[in-house]
């Protein structure tokens, strides 16, 4: 049994989390094994108020610590907007923080429902704080309502939108380190940036997922969960409000959806079903446009959503 | 009644589950018997992409790794793809083998008739090209 708490709260009770799974514990020791350097037992808590100062992680058996050369509690420190091994490590502790092992943390703290996160919101919050400083807000203009062909265009198209987006930093480890974050979310998961373990559906989460695999009716099944169509502008309350692209396989044979994310580093990014993340298409090449990227049998382009904080999703 | 003890599923998809289904002991028997007669191959990369990628086998386990450690370090998936197969154990390790001529692939896209949809089955079979017979 591995207790991971995060050090994030000075009067509430800390967010705690309970790993079970063997394998998964020893593979997360190795990592912690690697920053070993900056762990102690029980170190001072410094930091600023609000936070993520770091790590609390309890080894209930001794010898799983010890095959690690580990203490069985340690406190680690966190740095805000730090790099390398330890924020991976922090990103491996967040990605474990499933409903099941928040659900044993709650039980094993005594805590009341009042007193404890929800699990969405505990992942949410956490990752907030852990992509503190990652992202940016930008301006996501509506150019073409701006040219000649204005007046040929839909009402809707012709009129001059600003709205703003939130364009994250491409973070691949999150999704592709931890083998159930990787196995059990999908290209919806990653475009949206919230990671649900059940290979999510468009529609699912509003109660009205596709019945089709078409343009329209995934586009239906995405707009039924919460995503609004680009230059349907979100407020601010809304953020992360995130750039994403539709695409379908229309076969015969081979009928698919899939879903793109723009990063902050100005490529697009995406997940293939239970593979890795990758900013790269079916030729190798960083995705700058996915309208003309290579999308293998993805050949229809439906179009661009914006994702928000509020999005339904499952 | 017999329980199945190996699942397969057919890695293609990117929204939408990959199909799985399961094989008969005879077929899991018949597996390990192609498997046993590979070649082991330097470590390779399996198809990565979108689109058809290969075939993944693993048993179906009666308990999840809560226990104390197990004795044994048996195989936990079976990936095939692009002419190449990676065994991997519980503890991580992988081994290699060459899947000559894509022959278990095939064979796993024949075996996999009537189990998962028509059309797609042969999509991704349509990948292997003039491999399977």
């Amino acid at each position: 049994m591995l207790k991971i708490t995060a050090d994030v709260f000075s009067g509430r009770p800390n967010p705690t989390w309970i790993v079970e799974d063997l394998d998964e514990i020893r593979a997360v020791l190795s990592d912690v094994a690697k920053v070993a350097g900056s762990a102690s037992a029980r170190a001072a808590e410094e930091g600023k108020l609000g936070e993520l100062r770091g790590f609390y992680v309890d080894v209930a058996s001794d010898q799983l610590a010890a095959d690690q050369g580990l203490d069985s509690a340690l406190y680690l420190p966190f740095k805000p907007g730090g790099t390398g091994p330890m924020r991976e490590l922090a990103e491996r502790f967040v990605s474990l923080a499933s409903d099941e092992s928040v659900a044993m943390g709650v039980a094993a703290e005594g805590l009341e429902e009042a007193q404890a996160l929800s699990p969405d919101l505990l992942r949410s919050f956490l990752g907030e704080k852990l992509g503190k400083d990652t992202g940016i807000t930008e301006a996501d203009a509506n150019a073409a309502a701006a040219a000649e062909e204005a007046a040929e265009m839909s009402a809707e198209a012709a009129v001059a939108v600003t709205c703003y987006i939130e364009l994250g930093a491409y973070n691949p480890g999150f999704w592709n380190n931890n083998s159930t974050v990787r196995s059990r979310n999908n290209c919806y998961n990653y475009a949206s940036n919230k990671r649900t373990d059940t290979f999510a559906q468009p529609g699912r989460g509003c109660g009205r997922m596709y019945t089709a695999i078409t343009c329209a009716e995934v586009t239906r099944a995405a707009l039924c969960d919460g995503l609004h169509r680009r230059y349907v502008c979100f407020p601010d309350s809304e953020k992360p409000r995130y750039l994403v692209a539709l695409v379908v396989a229309p076969g015969p044979g081979f009928v698919d959806f899939h879903w793109y994310r723009k990063n902050k580093e100005g490529f697009w990014s995406h997940k293939p079903g239970s593979t890795a993340a990758r900013n790269t298409d079916n030729s190798g090449k960083v995705i700058t446009n996915p309208q003309t990227c290579d999308r293998g049998p993805y050949t229809q382009f439906c179009g661009y959503f914006y994702t928000c904080r509020s999005q339904r999703i499952r | 009644m017999e329980v199945p003890t190996m699942q397969v599923e057919i890695d293609l998809f990117s929204g939408r589950p990959n199909p799985v289904w399961n094989l008969t002991d005879a077929e899991v028997s018949t597996l390990r018997a192609r498997l046993e007669s590979l070649p082991t191959a330097s470590p390779a990369a399996l198809p990565d992409r979108l689109g058809y990628r290969g075939l993944r086998a693993s048993p179906l386990e009666a308990q999840p790794a809560t226990e104390e450690p197990p004795s044994t370090n048996p195989i936990i998936a079976i990936e095939v793809g692009g002419g190449v197969i990676r065994l991997t154990r519980r503890d991580g390790t992988a081994v290699h083998l060459r899947d000559t001529g894509r022959s278990v692939e095939c064979w796993l896209l024949t075996v996999a008739q009537g189990r998962v949809d028509e059309p797609m089955r042969e999509s991704a079979l349509a990948d292997l090209g003039s491999a399977c017979p």
